[in-house]
């Protein structure tokens, strides 16, 4: 086959003379841009030195390197392009570029120290009609400071309106203006302090200046500004202190200052167990955040995420598991619970997630009260595998523990010959992920879900009970949030290798 | 067309031409193709796994953002391959012309590297509206998948390649077609041509024009064709002129007793029959004459039925030794003109045998009378029987002028004579050996030219129980009437 190949070419060559016959590799070129980003691309090219690198800050409301924006306001957008050039390390460029008479020319650059471009913003901060362009650099290395410039630009040139350093930047509009306040971090002066502060800054009087400012008494965390409730922004944040590991805040604002709704009794707090909504105290006004005890005290930095999808943030709180009851030394297990604020006094339960050790199941509300969670005892891996187990009366009127779903994570080889075996007892079985040995030295990890079988001999309403709260594969599916949607591209020609 | 020789070679050739030609060109289709996609893949796939590596084993516990930027800055400057970093949701967080997009991508390959694998698709992108082919390698972070690093290529330009390769075989199969049809146009006349040629020849020997040769081209089937019919021809030829010489013989050999019963028929009718003398003379010749003519004819019906294989042996236990003794006895008790003396040597024993003694009396009498023609006057002639091996060889031998070296191997075809200027039909001898041969035996004939000949005729003889002699007798009395 191959001499044939090879014969057939060299006979190509010679009978053919159709000159030289490419090889696969000079073939290849990446497939032609789609039309609009094929132009921009093309028109930043003149203007960039040679050499340039583009590059894309680390956090941004969109992460391109070159962009379209309406900067003046004058219902023309401009392109932006952020770039490094090659012979300097500390330097990051940001080149704004306007078209006139069909042509892109270059207006304006911005040059910044830093290593990298952290935060690239084009927002409107002190007037509706037009957008401000925020740009955080990052010096390089964790725990030094970055700067925050914010420019304005009109008539073809930028102009510096703000500076200050920071630690964390959320942009949004808190306030309700219409325009958006950025709300930072700014980097802690001493190492041995660790108060910190958020800091509002936004639009008084045509100019950017200090809104509010919140102290805390510990480390601000994963601040966000999204959706708290229906046509309610919020600032999402957790404070990790020395005591009692930390709490999340949700601050609002009310009657010109911020306010945290997180305000949580004492005995509210004790109610989460039940996962039921939770009723929240007056919202707490004091600027000090450390002032009061009721608080969404949290045990760890869960993420407080948008689980359902309706466009408002959740707010995580991490639960106990209800486990059973074995020799020490078993991990506690935790669920994050997350809550949605109803935009008044209380906190709504959504949804209890086991988001551990790689698991990642949602907790069929069925289930609540119902399952205990089980880990094998004297397992070295305690991880290994995840019990849930309901507790049932038998005929004989012992209590028993059947299974309800055990999930399980094993080498990709413990699979492989698992599987024969599930399959011969035709158990149910879900794969929720694998992870390939992409990093050499570690064997791939596959994770599965296992259905019980049978019915753990019982009869009449404990089997009928039992029966309600079993899982089926589809539910799995649904819960794992495996989804099984269809393909953006083509499925034809599809080939898997 | 299909009728010809020419036209069937056509089409043999041509079919096994074609579907040769047709087959390699799938093989090399398919090969091509293989060898295009499958070194493009592994191209894509080596520089999708490297740098995914590469990330993996230097930037652990960056964020996706991070090490999406890193990956841009440092692309190779010459990357042909469109590469992309894609978040858990497959939504584009930068690609390596800087852009970022919310759209989805969920193509075979990005879901597989979404599990932890390397993934390869190749297909119609709705997106790019041309055929791409992708490689996914999983970004990890700790063991767990962050996003995915996604290199595509154009596939366009292989599909170019490939069919452009593919146009040039087919082009270059269809010339050794044409190439192929005109070599068998030209191997067809070579096979036909000295074909027609052989056979205008034979039609001209069919006709009898015995002067026609076929020339021998080259040496192969149809030269030995060629020969085989010119070796045809010869023989036909000479058994023309044997014919020919046959029918003068037989003329001459009915005209002389013809002539001499004419002749006295004429004397006597205008002489009358006053001399009584003569008249005896005459009549006694006339009768000797048609006698000689019917012995003739005889021989000639003889030797049709032998050659229509009409004549049947009708085989009895016979003792070949009374037959012989009986002839020595005709031999020397009649004697005659030529004043020959016959010696005979037997064995004492019987010679027990199957056989028809009449038509094997013929052949010793042919033997013997042939001997004795060709005998000098008042000479002798020998004959002897032995017993060797179950059978008998009867010898008879003269000291007569012999048959030269050239004439041994004609004697005893149909209508040679020798050339000898005696009398006869020349059919004597040929079917003697027709009827010794129908018994089981041979005719042997040595001769030296000038010193005599030596005629042995060989016999099986039988192995059962000698049966008495007078059983034997009598059949010899029966056969003789």
């Amino acid at each position: 086959m191959k001499a044939l190949k090879i014969a057939g070419l060299l006979s190509l060559l010679i009978v053919g003379g159709c000159g030289r016959i490419a090889s696969p590799g000079d073939l290849l070129h990446a497939p032609n841009l789609a039309n609009e980003e094929q132009a921009l691309y093309r028109a930043v090219q003149p203007f960039l030195p040679a050499g340039y690198q583009l590059t894309t800050p680390d956090q941004s409301d969109q992460g391109s390197a070159i962009r379209l924006a309406d900067l003046d306001g004058d219902g023309d957008e401009e392109l932006i392009v952020s770039y490094k050039k090659p012979d300097t390390d500390y330097e990051v460029n940001v080149m704004i570029l306007t078209q006139r008479g069909g042509a892109w020319q270059k207006a304006d650059q911005i040059t910044g120290s830093g290593m990298n471009l952290d935060y690239l913003g084009i927002k409107p901060l002190t007037d509706r009609s037009s957008s401000e362009l925020l740009l955080g650099y990052d010096s390089g290395g964790s725990g030094l400071p970055r700067e925050l410039f914010v420019y304005s630009f009109s008539g073809g040139q930028a102009e510096e309106i703000f500076h200050e350093s920071y630690d964390q930047i959320a942009v949004g509009d808190l306030i309700g203006s219409g325009m958006e306040q950025i709300a930072v971090v700014p980097p802690a002066v001493d190492a041995e302090d660790t108060h910190s502060q958020i800091r509002l800054i936004g639009e008084k009087n045509g100019k950017l200046s200090l809104l509010a400012e919140s102290r805390t008494d510990g480390s601000v965390t994963n601040m966000q500004i999204e959706r708290a409730a229906t046509n309610i922004d919020g600032l999402f944040a957790q404070i990790m202190s020395t005591t009692r590991s930390g709490y999340a805040v949700l601050l609002t604002w009310e009657n010109n200052d911020l306010v945290n709704i997180l305000s949580l009794s004492q005995k509210s707090y004790d109610a989460r167990v039940s996962r039921q909504d939770l009723k929240l105290e007056a919202p707490d006004r004091n600027p000090d955040l450390s002032s009061t005890e009721n608080k969404w005290w949290i045990d760890y930095p869960a993420k407080n995420r948008d689980v359902d999808g309706d466009g408002i943030l959740e707010t995580a709180l991490p639960t106990p598991l209800p486990s059973v009851e074995s020799a020490s030394g078993t991990p506690q297990l935790w669920s994050d619970s997350y809550y949605r604020w109803n935009g008044n006094q209380t906190m709504e339960f959504v949804e209890d997630r086991f988001w551990q050790w790689g698991y990642d199941l949602r907790i069929p509300s069925r289930w609540l009260g119902e399952y205990r969670i089980e880990l094998p005892t004297g397992s070295e891996n305690a991880a290994g595998e995840v019990r849930f187990t309901y507790s049932a009366k038998n005929d004989t009127g012992n209590t028993v523990a059947l299974p309800l779903l055990t999930l399980r994570q094993m080498t990709s080889e413990a699979w492989n010959a698992l599987k024969p075996v599930l399959e011969s007892r035709q158990s149910e079985y879900v794969v929720l992920g694998s992870t390939g040995s992409v990093i050499p030295g570690n064997s791939s990890l596959v994770t599965v879900a296992l259905l019980p079988d049978g019915n753990g001999d019982l009869t009449g309403k404990a089997a009928r009970d039992y029966e309600a709260l079993r899982l089926t594969i589809a539910e799995v599916h649904q819960l794992a949030g495996i989804s099984a949607d269809d393909e953006e591209e083509a499925s034809s020609d599809v080939e898997k290798h | 067309m299909l009728k010809s020789i020419r036209g069937r070679l056509l089409l043999q050739i041509g079919l096994l031409l074609l579907t040769i030609v047709v087959l390699l060109e799938m093989i090399f289709a398919a090969a091509v193709s293989t060898y295009y996609f499958d070194s493009a893949r592994q191209i894509v796939q080596s520089r999708a796994v490297t740098a995914a590596t590469l990330s993996n084993q230097f930037m652990e516990g960056y964020t996706l953002p991070e090490r999406a930027r890193y990956i841009l800055e440092n692309l190779v400057p010459s990357e042909s391959s469109r590469v992309e970093v894609l978040d858990l949701q497959g939504r584009t967080v930068v690609d390596s012309y800087g852009f970022s997009s919310s759209k989805r991508i969920r193509t075979a390959d990005v879901r597989i590297a979404q599990q932890g694998g390397v993934g390869s698709y190749s297909g119609y992108s709705n997106a790019f509206k041309q055929r791409i082919m992708a490689v996914s390698s999983p970004l990890v972070s700790y063991g767990e998948v962050i996003g995915t690093l996604r290199f595509s290529v154009s596939t366009e330009p292989l599909y170019d390649e490939v069919a452009k390769l593919v146009v040039w075989a087919i082009g270059i199969g269809a010339a050794v077609l044409l190439l192929g049809f005109g070599l068998s146009l030209i191997i067809a006349r070579q096979i036909v041509g000295p074909i027609k040629e052989l056979t205008v020849i034979s039609r001209k020997m069919a006709t009898g024009d015995f002067t026609a040769k076929a020339v021998r081209q080259n040496d192969d089937e149809v030269g030995t064709l060629a020969d085989s019919l010119n070796h045809m021809n010869e023989e036909l030829s000479k058994s023309e002129k044997m014919k020919n010489d046959f029918i003068s013989t037989v003329s001459h050999e009915l005209r002389t007793p013809l002539t001499s019963i004419k002749g006295w028929g004429e004397t006597l009718v205008v002489g009358g029959l006053d001399d009584d003398e003569t008249t005896l003379k005459g009549l006694s010749v006339i009768t000797n004459e048609t006698d000689r003519l019917i012995g003739l004819v005889e021989d000639l019906l003889d030797f049709s039925k032998y050659q229509a294989g009409e004549i049947k042996m009708r085989s009895v236990p016979v003792d070949l030794n009374l037959l012989l003794q009986q002839l020595d006895l005709q031999y020397s008790w009649a004697g005659n003109k030529r004043g020959v003396t016959l010696s005979t040597y037997l064995p004492d024993e019987p010679l027990p045998m199957h056989a028809d003694l009449n038509r094997l009396k013929q052949v010793f009498v042919n033997v013997l009378d042939n001997a004795i023609k060709f005998s000098d006057l008042n000479g002798e002639i020998r004959m002897t029987a032995s017993c060797e091996d179950l059978q008998v060889h009867v010898s008879v031998q003269d000291d007569g002028e012999g048959i030269p070296a050239e004439d041994l191997e004609r004697i005893g075809r149909r209508f040679y004579k020798g050339s000898s200027k005696m009398s006869g039909s020349g059919l004597g001898l040929a079917i003697s050996k027709e009827i010794v041969r129908l018994h089981g035996g041979r005719i042997k004939i040595e001769s030296e030219y000038g010193i005599g000949t030596t005629v042995t005729v060989t016999l099986p003889l039988a192995v059962e129980e000698f049966m008495s002699g007078s059983e034997v007798a009598t059949h010899l009395a029966s056969s003789d009437k």
